[in-house]
């Protein structure tokens, strides 16, 4: 049963401003919904400029394909992949190193509920920017989009073990960035 | 902190993230949306410039083949160029078909005329006449394509069928049996030759009916196994023919011979 039915007819009336190639209607879609998959394009690409521009085409490519969305799930989960499609395809293209990188040593261990109270989106996404680019784009397919390992082999054209081995590695990596917190730390001294 | 726990929480608190996107970012999107547009356009427009010029083509290429929609007189005389003897002998073996087909129905009608010669008196007027009358048949038959097969020929009449025989004056016939010749054929032909002189010039000077290219064309031909023969012996004795050769040969050989 829905509640936010306004909510949904905005949203159904927008698409099919779209499907008609409505200027107004695509400027509002634009508006509505950047920011977020800005967010995406930014986990996926160090250069804030260069995913500004994968961004752009990732929006172009769904006003195109606009009217192949049936209605059938949710629209933002059908915008989502095609912007990370994009960034893929944007770090295909600039051959994307699944590089080892030296650990150092584990810091101490922090409880979730500690990061969770202390760390806020911005600061975990620029710990995520912080990773090296093998390790943060099978961190973000794994972690944050849900795919499997057999699933990001296929994306990334790795082998299943090269995933798991770079998702390990960059969960270890994350640990470390939280525990080297500022507010982490500031917390502790407390 | 969990694995799970650690996925969780960059999952969870990444959601929540927004990036400002910089004005230059719409800007771009806006150019890539009229540049689309204008892509289409274009391909629409262009699509139909190749469907006019098609259309185009087609109308003028109609116009164009029906020039060529010629009366029958202007594609004999298209196909009988020197120097194209192969599609001579496709039109003759053409013609020789249509002939043949025609050979049938000709029979039913020679016959009853065949059946009042016989009938006549024998007298020298009269031989000439029947000679003639006979001859004007055989005339037909062989213009039907007799002398192709050699086997329209009934076995009673004792004259020649090879050769277009219109005598005015009572002249010496000669049974003349194609089969026979094979055997040999330089020495009957001489014998024949002798006789046929007279006949020959006169068919000689006949003019070729031009209204009858198919009668004209077949008494051109001659293709009896002497002329046959003859031909190839031609081309056997240069052992050495080039090609010229061998061509000035069938030329020859279907060129209009008579009594050669």
């Amino acid at each position: 049963m829905k509640f936010s039915i306004g909510k949904s007819g905005r949203e159904e009336k927008l698409i099919n401003g779209c499907k008609r190639n409505e200027p107004g209607a695509q400027r509002e879609m634009y508006r509505l919904w950047a920011p977020k998959m800005l967010a995406i394009c930014f986990r996926y690409i160090k250069d804030r400029s260069e995913a500004e521009s994968v961004m752009t085409g990732g929006f172009l490519k769904i006003f195109d394909k606009i009217n192949q969305f049936s209605g059938e799930g949710s629209f933002e989960g059908w915008m989502r992949r095609i912007m990370v499609n994009e960034s893929l395809s944007y770090l295909r293209q600039q051959k994307h190193a699944f590089m080892m990188v030296d650990e150092e040593e584990a810091g101490r261990e922090i409880s979730y509920e500690e990061a969770d109270q202390q760390l806020q989106a911005d600061d975990l996404m620029a710990m995520i920017r912080l990773l090296p680019d093998g390790y943060r784009t099978v961190f973000n397919l794994y972690a944050i989009e849900g795919f499997s390992h057999k699933e990001i082999a296929e994306k990334l054209e790795i082998s299943e073990s090269t995933s798991k081995s770079q998702l390990s590695r960059a969960r270890n990596l994350l640990q470390q960035y939280i525990a080297k917190h500022d507010k982490i730390k500031q917390h502790q001294v407390i | 902190m969990k694995e799970e726990e650690l996925d969780r929480l960059f999952r969870q608190k990444s959601e929540m993230y927004r990036a400002e996107p910089s004005p230059l970012a719409w800007q771009q999107l806006e150019e890539g949306l009229q540049h689309k547009k204008k892509k289409k356009v274009w391909v629409f427009l262009s699509g139909a410039a190749a469907g006019a010029l098609l259309l185009f083509g087609l109308w003028a290429h109609l116009e164009y083949s029906s020039t060529f929609i010629a009366p029958d007189a202007h594609i004999s005389r298209k196909a009988t160029p020197p120097e194209a003897p192969a599609q001579r002998d496709q039109e003759l073996i053409e013609t020789g078909d249509k002939a043949l087909a025609e050979t049938e129905e000709r029979e039913q009608k020679i016959n009853p005329v065949e059946e009042e010669i016989k009938s006549f008196p024998q007298s020298p007027a009269a031989k000439a006449k029947s000679i003639q009358a006979v001859a004007s048949v055989q005339q037909k038959k062989k213009e039907s394509g007799s002398t192709l097969t050699g086997s329209t020929d009934s076995p009673k009449l004792p004259l020649a069928e090879n050769k277009p025989v219109q005598v005015p004056e009572p002249a010496e016939v000669v049974v003349e049996m194609p089969e026979l010749i094979a055997a040999a054929p330089e020495n009957q032909a001489e014998n024949i030759i002798i006789s046929y002189s007279a006949a020959d010039e006169i068919n000689r000077n006949l003019p070729a009916a031009p209204d009858d290219p198919l009668a004209s064309e077949q008494e051109e031909r001659d293709f009896s196994p002497r002329a046959v023969a003859g031909f190839f012996k031609k081309v056997k004795e240069n052992s050495s023919a080039s090609l010229a050769d061998i061509r000035e040969a069938k030329n020859e050989l279907l060129s209009f011979r008579s009594g050669r």
